[in-house]
């Protein structure tokens, strides 16, 4: 019949068992070669901040947008970073990667504090957008 | 080239009728081939799409290039347009969702929702259905890159509970986007239908479906009758703003609580770690649906401090406590609703990615005790399966396999005529059957009447006040004579689509008068359709040289960094004379720098330069070399450039 399905049921406490044996026989490589795919393109990205750091001490105009824009794509790095399971020694390899993807955050906020100075003052606070503060309500609202 | 025939737009050969499921966060489609549904994934490799439709300076972005940019863009990314589409501006619903929002949403003309944004630099105005026909045509646009051919044909669905004008603004939408909308359906009968409920052999005569739809934003329940292939909607309950998000929620608002007790130091002000935190909570949410405890590890969440952590399920289970409480409690109301008792329910269908949580099917079962749930389908795809389904049928595509399937589809509220004292008089009772033709015989209220207004309502109000109203219209010339006297015929014609065709004929003198019910309540007109149908083409148009000038970029990006490879390498350089390695070496040092001051220049531009450097390197170009649209060449150290996040994924095809 068009309708008949055979269904194969799974015990779910097998699929967990399961779950949690491949999760300790991961291989640690994994783990290491994901945070040096994170490295190579938090590399790539860090090129591009001392770029606009130069661009801001020459003292050019500098589109809030680039700021930005670096500082999103670096955040995405890091929420790569942080889907990583690691243990061990790759768990220390992904902390290293976290401190320096946060460090160039920190630059860029400063830059783009000191890019905005001539402009306005508003400095630091127009970081937070409009997405934040909706979030913001509806976290505060729990 | 190769490359060049796929860009071109696909042969026009019959394609088969498709159904999107288009949601409010997320939209999916289905097409019926070889005897089974296929859920289509989309560019990225998603079978869902996000509903999200992105405005830059440089372009428009619909589904996942959108949803990734959001936090770069936020005024201009446009989400939910489902929660605005057939509604007024002053509707409460629209008033309270835009709060929210951060894209700005005005009151236009007839009081519709637009939307504005800005695009290419410039300020646009945005009807709902617009954007919503933006995520319909990436569907139709996912579809076709599958099919290989132009698809014209959907079934679309809609939430149960849409009245006549969301759901002629969803087809609108569908018209915009190029599709003709064979159907409208129902949510909760797609999602019957993709379980085969209304055919299953074993069951004769009436059945009760009851569909719970558990999504991301949304929660809906519906209670569905089906007899014989005809569907109907008993009652609908639910909430507009709970699902998924609410759960991750509740979930970083333990862990910030807990940050607190640990370090004493509040999260709840800095923006990235909440969204770090949110993130982990997500994945958390998924691995406890088959997982009894899970890890939260993010290193140097907050000022260094890293923040390690566990969850179990039975802790996610009592933190939303109060919202799987609320979801029994609207099952509850939905059964009430219909009049029904529980025991009366013959089929429980799970539908939205939030009913994978055992704990939501654990309680559904209790409640219906001894009842199968359906959740064979991935519920996340059951919708667009059943609407599948349903275009197949429509359009004859599954043959002999629905030969004894009828479908047939229902007015979701009683259809009324105003009479004196705000009274209404319905026509067609709520759950009618479409297409359908309706009658009934009016009488003038007044003595020496020669004009006679017929108002048309919508809802299940005695009193019209608390109906919607859908327009009127007069007929006059009416001899005059005692009230009661002239009698007038009032016809209501709806078809399949359910649009309402609304005509009263005065019996004597076979005066006449209709209404189509459109304009008046902020439906589109024809012309304002065919406009919007250009403007559409207009965009796709801008993207598709949006699309050739970023593949022209990146081929001369490629080809730049390919050839300061080959210059590098002294096998291939030993023959040449010093003064032509070091013209070329210039050659390409300069395309990159033209490249690094030209992001975006006409597709023209980027042939020239790459004719010309190719001229220059054309004695160091490896004969294998087969043209710019190589890629597949592991030598190659290219990176995106940084603006890929936004672009939509570039293809370069061999």
């Amino acid at each position: 019949e068009d309708t008949s399905k055979i269904i194969l049921l799974e015990d779910p406490a097998s699929k967990e068992r399961k779950f949690e044996e491949m999760r300790k026989h991961q291989d640690p490589n994994k783990a290491y070669e994901a945070v040096a795919n994170v490295r190579a393109e938090v590399d790539k990205l860090s090129d591009k901040v001392v770029d606009l750091e130069k661009a801001v001490q020459s003292g050019n105009d500098i589109a809030e947008k680039e700021f930005v824009v670096l500082t999103e794509l670096l955040m995405i790095q890091l929420l790569k970073l942080d889907s990583i399971e690691a243990y061990g020694k790759a768990r220390e390899q992904r902390r290293i990667e976290v401190h320096r993807v946060q460090s160039f955050v920190d630059k860029l906020d400063n830059l783009k504090a000191r890019n905005s100075i001539p402009f306005s003052n508003c400095g630091n606070a127009s970081f937070v957008t409009a997405k934040w503060e909706t979030f913001h309500s509806g976290f505060g609202s729990l | 080239m190769a490359e060049k025939r796929k860009r071109e737009a696909p042969a026009p050969a019959p394609a088969p009728a498709v159904g999107i499921d288009l949601g409010t966060t997320y939209s999916c489609v289905g097409v019926w081939q070889h005897g089974r549904v296929e859920i289509i994934a989309n560019d990225q490799g998603n079978r869902t799409t996000p509903s999200f439709v992105a405005f830059t300076n440089t372009g428009r972005f619909i589904g996942d290039a959108a949803k990734n940019q959001v936090d770069m863009n936020p005024t201009n990314t446009v989400f939910g347009a489902k929660r605005l589409i057939g509604r007024k501006y002053i509707d409460p619903s629209v008033q309270s969702d835009i709060k929210h929002w951060p894209f700005k949403v005005i009151p236009g003309l007839g009081n519709k929702p637009m939307i504005v944004v800005t695009y290419k630099g410039e300020e646009k105005l945005f009807a709902t259905e617009e954007i919503s026909a933006m995520v319909l045509a990436k569907m139709k646009e996912t579809a076709e890159a599958y099919l290989g051919s132009t698809v014209k044909d959907a079934v679309v669905t809609v939430p149960a509970y849409f009245n006549d004008s969301q759901r002629q603004a969803t087809k609108d939408a569908g018209v915009i986007a190029g599709l003709n909308v064979l159907r409208i359906i129902n949510e909760p009968t797609a999602a019957s239908i993709a379980y085969g409920l209304d055919t299953k052999s074993e069951s004769t005569g009436e059945k009760n479906v009851f569909i719970f739809d558990l999504g991301g934003g949304t929660f809906d329940v519906s209670i569905l009758t089906i007899e014989e292939g005809i569907f109907e909607v008993k009652a609908t309950a639910g909430d507009t703003h709970l699902g998924g998000e609410d759960f991750d929620n509740t979930m970083v608002n333990h862990f910030v609580q807990e940050f607190r007790r640990k370090n004493n130091m509040d999260i709840s002000g800095n923006p990235r770690a909440l969204w770090r935190l949110k993130t982990a909570c997500e994945r958390a949410k998924r691995i406890l649906s088959f997982s009894t405890k899970t890890e939260i590890e993010i290193d140097s969440l907050f000022q260094g401090i890293d923040f390690y952590s566990t969850i179990s399920r039975a802790k996610f289970e009592e933190l939303n406590k109060d919202f799987f409480t609320k979801c029994m409690e609207l099952v509850q109301k939905c059964l009430n609703d219909a009049k029904m008792d529980k025991s009366s329910i013959n089929d429980v269908v799970l539908v939205g990615g939030s009913t994978r949580i055992p704990k939501v099917q654990q309680l559904l079962q209790d409640f219906f005790p001894g009842k199968d749930l359906c959740k064979s389908i991935n519920p996340d795809e059951a919708v667009a399966y059943g609407a599948a389904v349903q275009a197949a049928v429509l359009s004859g595509g599954g043959q002999e396999k629905f030969q004894d399937f009828v479908l047939v589809d229902i007015t979701p509220l009683s259809l009324s005529i105003e009479l004196v004292g705000e009274v209404a008089s319905v026509v067609v009772p709520k759950n009618t059957s479409i297409p359908t033709k309706l009658g009934k015989v009016f009488v003038t209220s007044k003595d020496n009447q020669t004009v006679v207004r017929f108002t048309v309502f919508e809802g299940e109000s005695a009193s019209t006040k608390d109906n919607n109203l859908l327009g009127s219209f007069n007929l006059s010339g009416i001899p005059p004579a005692p009230k009661g006297v002239e009698m007038f015929d009032v016809y209501f014609d709806i078809d399949a689509n359910g649009i309402l065709n609304v005509s009263a004929v005065h019996k004597t003198t076979g005066q006449k008068n209709h209404i189509i019910i459109t304009n008046d309540r902020g439906r589109l007109s024809k012309e304002e359709i065919e406009k919007m149908v250009l403007a559409a083409e207009k965009y796709k148009f801008e993207e598709e040289m949006y699309k050739k000038k970023v593949e022209a970029k990146n081929a001369l990006e490629i080809f730049a960094y390919r050839m300061k490879i080959t210059i590098m390498n002294e096998k291939i350089t030993a023959k040449l004379p010093p003064a032509d390695k070091k013209k070329i070496e210039n050659a390409i040092e300069l395309a990159i720098q033209w490249l690094d001051g030209h992001q975006l220049v006409e597709v023209d531009e980027f042939e020239d330069q790459m004719e010309e450097l190719k001229r220059i390197c054309k004695p160091i170009i490896p004969k294998s070399y087969k043209g710019a649209g190589v890629i597949n060449d592991d030598a190659l150290p290219l990176g995106r450039s940084s603006s890929s996040r936004a672009a939509p994924k570039i293809e370069i095809v061999d």
